[in-house]
C-alpha cells in the first residue's frame, strides 16, 4: 500500500523556489532516511507530508488524501521536530497525558519508562529544558504515538552521542516491534546507515536518489593501489575523488566496471572497496564549484 | 497499523478540552483586570447644597470592572490567534478547521465567566460601600427581588464580553495575516472616527448606539450573534489557507 505519493510538486516562497519537480512514492511500513544538503528543502517537503504548509503545485497524496487541512491526516501521523511548542503552564507529566488524549495508538507504559531512562523530573516545565532535552522529550512523544506515519525533522539535534545512540536504538526496537512507515531526516548518515531500509535524497529541489540503502552505497567504489598502477584505470570512467598519500593512492569512481576490467584491477594489486553509504551520499551531491580549499586557493592568487 | 478515522466533533472536544488544562492563566489576568476596576469603582461623590441641607450622593458602579473585562476579552481574543497558541494546538491532532472552533469554543467558555464575574462584581461594591458608609439604602436590582433584571444583566454582561472576545479574535486573525493590518487597524480605531464625526456621520457613534441604544434583550442578543458569527465566520476563511509550524 502506497502512504504518501508526490506527482510534480513544486514549493516556491517569497525569493527561492524550494522544491521543483519532485516525484516519489514511499510505501507503508518503510523506514525511510530523508537526506540532503542544508536548505535543500527537507523540512519543507516533510511540512507538506504533514499538512503543515501547502505545495504550490502538483499533486500531493497521504493516506489517498490531500493533506493540508485533513484531519484523517493530522490524527495519523505525528511531527517532531525542534518547533514543537506546549503550554507554559503545563509540566511534562501533564503533556504525556495529552497526547495520550490525541493519539489512540499511544504506548503510555512505554513512554513512561523512556521518561525514566532518560531521567526527566516529571513536574518539570518544558520551557526550562536544554535544547537537547527537548528534543529527546519530543522523540519520546514521537516513539510513544505510534502514528502509523511518524515524521521526525533533525529529531537528534543538541542531543548527545550516548542519547542519540540510544534513541537510534529505541527508534529501531519499536520500530520492529511496531512496523509503521516512518521519515526521518538527519545530517549524520553514517550514524544511522545500519537503521535506514530506503533513501530518498533530495538534490536541487528534485528527488536525486530514491530507493534502498544498498543501492546508494553500491553507485561508488573505492580504488586502492599503487600511484604507478591507479591512473591507468580510470581513464574512460568518472572519478569523483583522488587522493595519493605516498605508495598508496585511491580514487572513489562511479561502480561501473566489467568483469574484465575488475580481473585487469586485480591483477594490477589493485583492491575495490565498498563506499559507506554516507561517502556515496556526499559524492552523489557534490556541487561544481569545487571544495573549500579552491575558495582559498582563488584569494591567494588575487 | 491501521488508520483512524477521526470526527471533527472529537477532535474538538479533545482540543477544548486540551485549553482548558492549558491556558488556566486567562482566569488570573481575569481576576487582576476585575480587581483594578473593582478598585477605582469607589467611589465617585457630589455634593449638592439646598439652602441648609447638604445633600451628599455617593455613586459606586462596577463600569470600570465590566470596562476592564470587556479589554481583557479583547485581549484573549487576540491572544488565542498568536502563533505560540497556534503552534501549540498544532504540536496534537488538528487542522485549521478544528483550531478553530475549540478556541471560538474556550472563547465563549472564558467570556461566558468573565461577563458573569463582572457584572457580580457590582453586588461586591455594592457590600463594600454599605460597610464604609453605614448606608442601610441601596437601589440596585437583586437576585431575589428582581430575579428577571438580575439575570437580564448578566445576560448582557456575557454578551458584551463575548462581543469583544469576538472582535478581538477577528483582529489577531487579521494580524496573522498580515502585520501590516496593525496600523490599519490604529487608523480605523483612532483615526478614522474623527474623521467621520468631523464630517458628521458619527460612525462610531452610531455603532455603540446599535448595540448600547437597543432596549429589546432579545434583539440584542440577535445583534450581538450575528455580529459575532460574522467576526468568527471572516476569521476563518481568511486563515483558512494558513501554514503551521513554519
Amino acid at each position: 500500500m502506497t502512504v504518501i505519493e508526490f506527482h510534480n510538486v513544486k514549493k516556491s516562497f517569497k525569493f527561492n523556489t524550494v522544491l521543483n519537480d519532485l516525484n516519489f512514492t514511499i510505501e507503508k511500513d518503510v523506514l525511510t532516511g530523508i537526506i540532503g544538503r542544508n536548505g535543500v528543502g527537507k523540512s519543507t517537503l516533510m511540512k507538506i507530508i504533514a499538512g503543515f504548509i501547502k505545495e504550490s503545485s502538483g499533486d500531493v497524496q497521504v493516506f489517498g488524501e490531500h493533506p493540508f487541512n485533513s484531519l484523517k491526516v493530522s490524527a495519523n501521523s505525528i511531527f517532531i521536530d525542534d518547533t514543537m511548542s506546549f503550554p507554559e503552564k503545563l509540566n511534562l507529566t501533564d503533556i504525556l497525558r495529552e497526547a495520550k488524549r490525541f493519539y489512540s495508538n499511544w504506548d503510555a507504559p512505554l513512554a513512561e519508562r523512556l521518561f525514566e531512562y532518560f531521567s526527566f523530573h516529571p513536574n518539570a516545565h518544558y520551557s526550562q529544558l536544554s535544547k537537547g532535552k527537548k528534543n529527546t522529550f519530543n522523540a519520546i512523544i514521537g516513539i510513544a504515538a505510534h502514528c502509523p506515519l511518524t515524521i521526525f525533522d533533525e529529531p537528534t539535534n543538541g542531543m548527545d552521542t550516548a542519547v542519540r545512540k540510544d534513541f537510534y536504538r529505541a527508534l529501531l526496537k519499536d520500530y520492529l516491534a511496531h512496523p509503521r512507515t516512518i521519515l526521518l531526516s538527519i545530517h549524520h548518515l553514517e550514524e544511522i546507515e545500519d537503521l535506514l531500509e530506503d533513501i530518498l535524497l533530495i538534490h536541487n529541489g528534485t528527488a536525486h536518489f530514491h530507493g534502498p540503502i544498498t543501492e546508494l552505497q553500491e553507485m561508488y567504489v573505492k580504488l586502492v593501489g599503487h600511484p604507478q598502477h591507479l591512473p591507468v584505470h580510470l581513464t574512460n570512467k568518472k572519478v569523483k575523488e583522488q587522493k595519493t598519500t605516498g605508495l598508496s593512492s585511491e580514487a572513489i569512481v562511479e561502480n561501473k566496471f566489467s568483469t574484465e576490467e575488475k580481473a585487469r584491477l586485480t591483477e594490477d594489486g589493485i583492491k575495490i572497496i565498498p563506499v559507506s553509504a554516507n561517502d556515496a551520499y556526499l559524492q552523489l551531491t557534490k556541487g561544481t564549484k569545487g571544495g573549500i580549499d579552491d575558495v582559498f586557493d582563488r584569494t591567494a592568487t588575487h | 497499523m491501521y488508520l483512524t478515522e477521526p470526527r471533527l466533533i472529537d477532535v474538538v472536544k479533545q482540543q477544548f478540552r486540551y485549553k482548558l488544562n492549558a491556558y488556566t492563566g486567562v482566569f488570573t489576568s481575569l481576576l487582576v483586570m476585575q480587581l483594578i476596576g473593582i478598585f477605582i469603582s469607589f467611589e465617585n461623590s457630589s455634593s449638592m447644597g439646598l439652602g441648609s441641607l447638604t445633600i451628599i450622593q455617593r455613586f459606586s458602579s462596577n463600569d470600570a470592572a465590566v470596562g476592564f473585562t470587556l479589554i481583557w476579552a479583547l485581549s484573549m481574543g487576540i491572544l488565542l490567534t498568536t502563533i505560540a497558541h497556534r503552534n501549540d494546538a498544532f504540536s496534537f491532532v488538528s487542522n485549521r478547521m478544528s483550531h478553530h472552533l475549540a478556541s471560538i469554543l474556550f472563547l465563549l467558555s472564558i467570556s461566558t465567566i468573565g461577563g458573569i464575574t463582572a457584572s457580580l462584581s457590582g453586588s461586591l461594591i455594592q457590600f463594600v460601600t454599605m460597610i464604609r458608609n453605614h448606608s442601610a439604602i441601596i437601589e440596585s436590582a437583586g437576585m431575589f427581588d428582581t430575579p428577571y433584571d438580575f439575570s437580564i444583566r448578566i445576560l448582557t454582561a456575557i454578551l458584551y464580553t463575548v462581543l469583544f472576545a469576538g472582535l478581538g479574535y477577528m483582529i489577531g486573525a487579521f494580524i496573522q495575516r498580515s502585520k501590516l493590518v496593525i496600523p490599519l487597524i490604529l487608523v480605523a480605531i483612532f483615526v478614522f472616527p474623527y474623521f467621520l464625526l468631523g464630517i458628521g456621520g458619527g460612525f462610531l457613534e452610531e455603532v455603540v448606539l446599535f448595540y448600547g441604544a437597543e432596549t429589546s434583550f432579545l434583539l440584542f442578543l440577535l445583534k450581538v450573534s450575528c455580529t459575532v458569527a460574522a467576526f468568527f465566520i471572516i476569521s476563518m476563511a481568511i486563515t483558512n489557507k494558513m501554514e503551521v509550524r513554519k
